[in-house]
C-alpha cells in the first residue's frame, strides 16, 4: 500500500542533504563542544558554523542564537526567562488564546507565580486584534508573545505591526516562529522582534533541536541551569549532530524558500479547489489568503475528525485532526474555539499539511479517499448535510 | 490506542442506520454539543426486536453505540435500561479510559429512546 504523508506541520523527514552533513559528526567529530582538546574544538567549530548559518538566514548576529532541544524548550525559556528577568519593570504579560500549548502552559505557570497574563482573543480568521493589543499594553506590561503563524489553521499574524505597537510602549516582543520558519523569509531586524523561537524538525532537520534568537541587550533568565554551555545561558551538553543538521536545514531553507512556497501553494490550491468542488459542506478554517503555503484546515460537516483521520490512515494517508488532542482528550481545539468556530464544526476539522515531495497524483488519490470516507461517515451521522458529492460547497 | 476488536467494530458498524417504523426514538447530545446519538427502537410487547443508531461522534462513540445495539436487541425494555457503561466496555474488550464518556453517551441515548417508547404506549393506552 502506498503511504502519503500530509502531516508536515507536525514533523518532517530529515532530508538527505541534512543527513549527509550530520553523519560524520556521530562517528568522527563526536567531541563535546565544551571540551578544551581538539575533539572538543572540532565539535565547537561545527556548532559555530551552524550558528552562523542560522544567524545569516534570519539576519541576526552569531551571539544572538542559542541552541535548545526544540520549539517547546524555546517557548518555555522565552516566556519564563523573559518574565522573570524583567519582573522589576512590571508583572503583566500579553499573549493570545491561540498560542501553542508550550506558550500557554508557561503563561499559566507565570500566573501561579503572581504575574498577570492577558490572553488576547482572535477573530474568526485567527488574527489577533491590534486594537485589543493597544488597549492592553500599559505601564505594567513587560512582555508580549504572539506566534508568527498558527500551527493548526496556518493563519499568519501581522507580526511587524504587532512588534511596532509593542515597542512603542517599550515592551519586549517574543514570537513563536516554529511554523513560520521555512514558509516565509524572516528578517529579525526588519520585523523588529526581540526574541524568537525556532525548531529543527519542521524544516527537515532532526527532532530534538531548536534555537532561541535573543536580541543583544535583552535580559533573559536561564531555564536550564547546571552548565556553562551557550555562553552560560543554557546548561546541557550540546547535541552537536542535530545542531549541525539544523544549521544545514536553515541554509537550504534560505536558498529555497521562494521555490518551496510556490510549489506548496500550487499543490494546496489544487487540493482545496478539488475538495471544495467535489464534496459538499466543507468549511475552511483560518484565513483565506494570509496563511502558510502548505497548510490547510478543513471541516467536513457532520463527520467526526478522529473517525475520518482513522479511515484515511487505513488508506495510507497521514493527516491530523484540528483538535490535535495529544493527551487523547475529547476537548475540541482551543484554536478553533478561540476563533468562535461552532463546536461541532471544530470536531470535524482535519489539518492537511503538504511537503514539497507531495505530487498531484497523491492529491488526486487523497481526494478520492476523502470523498469515499466522508460519504461513509455522513451516512451514519445525525447531522444532516446535502448530497456528499457533486454540489456546491459552503 | 484502540484494540483491533474496536477497530473492526468501527469499520463494520453493522448496527448503524435507521428503523423506518421505529416506535421508540431517543436523541442525546453532550452538554458541549460536540457529540450526539440518535437511537431507533422497534419494540413489540415490551421486547426490543431491533435497534439502530446514528451518531455524530468519534470512533469510541460509534463502537459503543454499535455494541449497545447488540446488547439490547431481544431484551425487554426494562432489562435494556439495566445495561451499563461497564457492560459495553466489557463487550468491546476494554475502551481506552479517557473514552468511557462515549459509553455514557450511548446509554443515555437508549434511555431516551425507551422513554419515547413508553410515552407512546401511554398515549395509545389513553386512546383506547
Amino acid at each position: 500500500m502506498q503511504r502519503i504523508y500530509l502531516d508536515n506541520a507536525s514533523t518532517t523527514n530529515v532530508s538527505s542533504e541534512v543527513l549527509n552533513e550530520m553523519l560524520p559528526v556521530f562517528s568522527q567529530n563526536f567531541g563535546n563542544a565544551n571540551s578544551l582538546h581538539s575533539f572538543g574544538r572540532d565539535a565547537q567549530a561545527l556548532v559555530d558554523t551552524a550558528r552562523d548559518r542560522i544567524a545569516k538566514a534570519i539576519n541576526a548576529e552569531r551571539g544572538e542564537i542559542f541552541f535548545t532541544s526544540g520549539g517547546t524548550e524555546s517557548n518555555n525559556w522565552a516566556i519564563l526567562g523573559l518574565a522573570l528577568a524583567n519582573r522589576n519593570k512590571g508583572n503583566k504579560v500579553i499573549t493570545s488564546q491561540i498560542e501553542h500549548k508550550s506558550v500557554l502552559e508557561s503563561c499559566k505557570k507565570l500566573e501561579k507565580l503572581g504575574f498577570e497574563v492577558v490572553y488576547l482573543p482572535v477573530d474568526s480568521k485567527g488574527l489577533v486584534s491590534l486594537v485589543d493589543l493597544i488597549d492592553q499594553l500599559d505601564q505594567k506590561t513587560i512582555l508580549v508573545s504572539i506566534m508568527s503563524a498558527n500551527n493548526e489553521v496556518g493563519t499568519i499574524q501581522n507580526i511587524k505591526t504587532i512588534a511596532k505597537i509593542t515597542h512603542e510602549k517599550d515592551v519586549i516582543f517574543h514570537t513563536d516562529a516554529v511554523q513560520a520558519v521555512g514558509n516565509f523569509a524572516i528578517d529579525v531586524k526588519d520585523i523588529e522582534v526581540d526574541v524568537m523561537s525556532m525548531s529543527g524538525h519542521k524544516i527537515h532537520a532532526p527532532k530534538g533541536v531548536g534555537a532561541l534568537y535573543v536580541r543583544k541587550g535583552i535580559k533573559i533568565d536561564n531555564l536550564l541551569v547546571g552548565g556553562e554551555q551557550e555562553r552560560g545561558k543554557r546548561g546541557g551538553t550540546l547535541n552537536v549532530p542535530a545542531i549541525v543538521g539544523f544549521g544545514k536545514a536553515f541554509e537550504i531553507v534560505e536558498k529555497n524558500y521562494v521555490f518551496k512556497v510556490k510549489k506548496l501553494k500550487t499543490i494546496r490550491e489544487y487540493f482545496v479547489t478539488r475538495v471544495m468542488s467535489e464534496i459538499n459542506d466543507v468549511l475552511l478554517n483560518g484565513h483565506q489568503n494570509q496563511r502558510i503555503a502548505g497548510l490547510v484546515n478543513l471541516s467536513f460537516v457532520g463527520v467526526d475528525g478522529e473517525a475520518l483521520l482513522y479511515l484515511l490512515d487505513m488508506a495510507g494517508i497521514a493527516v491530523s485532526t484540528g483538535s490535535a488532542c495529544s493527551s487523547g482528550s475529547e476537548e475540541p481545539s482551543h484554536v478553533l474555539m478561540a476563533m468562535k468556530v461552532p463546536v461541532e464544526v471544530a470536531k470535524s476539522a482535519i489539518r492537511f499539511s503538504f511537503g514539497t515531495t507531495n505530487t498531484k497524483e497523491e492529491v488526486d488519490f487523497v481526494v478520492e479517499k476523502l470523498k469515499e470516507n466522508v460519504a461513509k461517515l455522513r451516512e451514519i451521522s445525525t447531522v444532516k448535510v446535502k448530497k456528499t458529492t457533486g454540489g456546491k460547497n459552503v | 490506542m484502540y484494540s483491533q476488536k474496536i477497530i473492526d467494530r468501527f469499520l463494520t458498524h453493522k448496527n448503524a442506520g435507521i428503523i423506518k417504523k421505529a416506535n421508540g426514538v431517543g436523541l442525546f447530545k453532550t452538554v458541549q454539543g460536540d457529540e450526539e446519538i440518535k437511537v431507533y427502537l422497534k419494540v413489540e410487547n415490551g421486547v426490543i426486536l431491533d435497534a439502530k443508531y446514528k451518531t455524530f461522534g468519534g470512533i469510541s462513540t460509534i463502537v459503543c453505540a454499535d455494541a449497545l445495539m447488540d446488547l439490547i436487541r431481544a431484551k425487554a425494555v426494562d432489562d435494556a435500561l439495566l445495561i451499563s457503561e461497564e457492560d459495553i466496555n466489557l463487550s468491546l474488550g476494554g475502551l481506552p479510559e479517557e473514552k468511557m464518556q462515549s459509553a455514557m453517551l450511548v446509554v443515555r441515548g437508549v434511555a431516551n429512546a425507551v422513554k419515547d417508547y413508553r410515552k407512546k404506549m401511554i398515549k395509545l393506552a389513553l386512546k383506547k
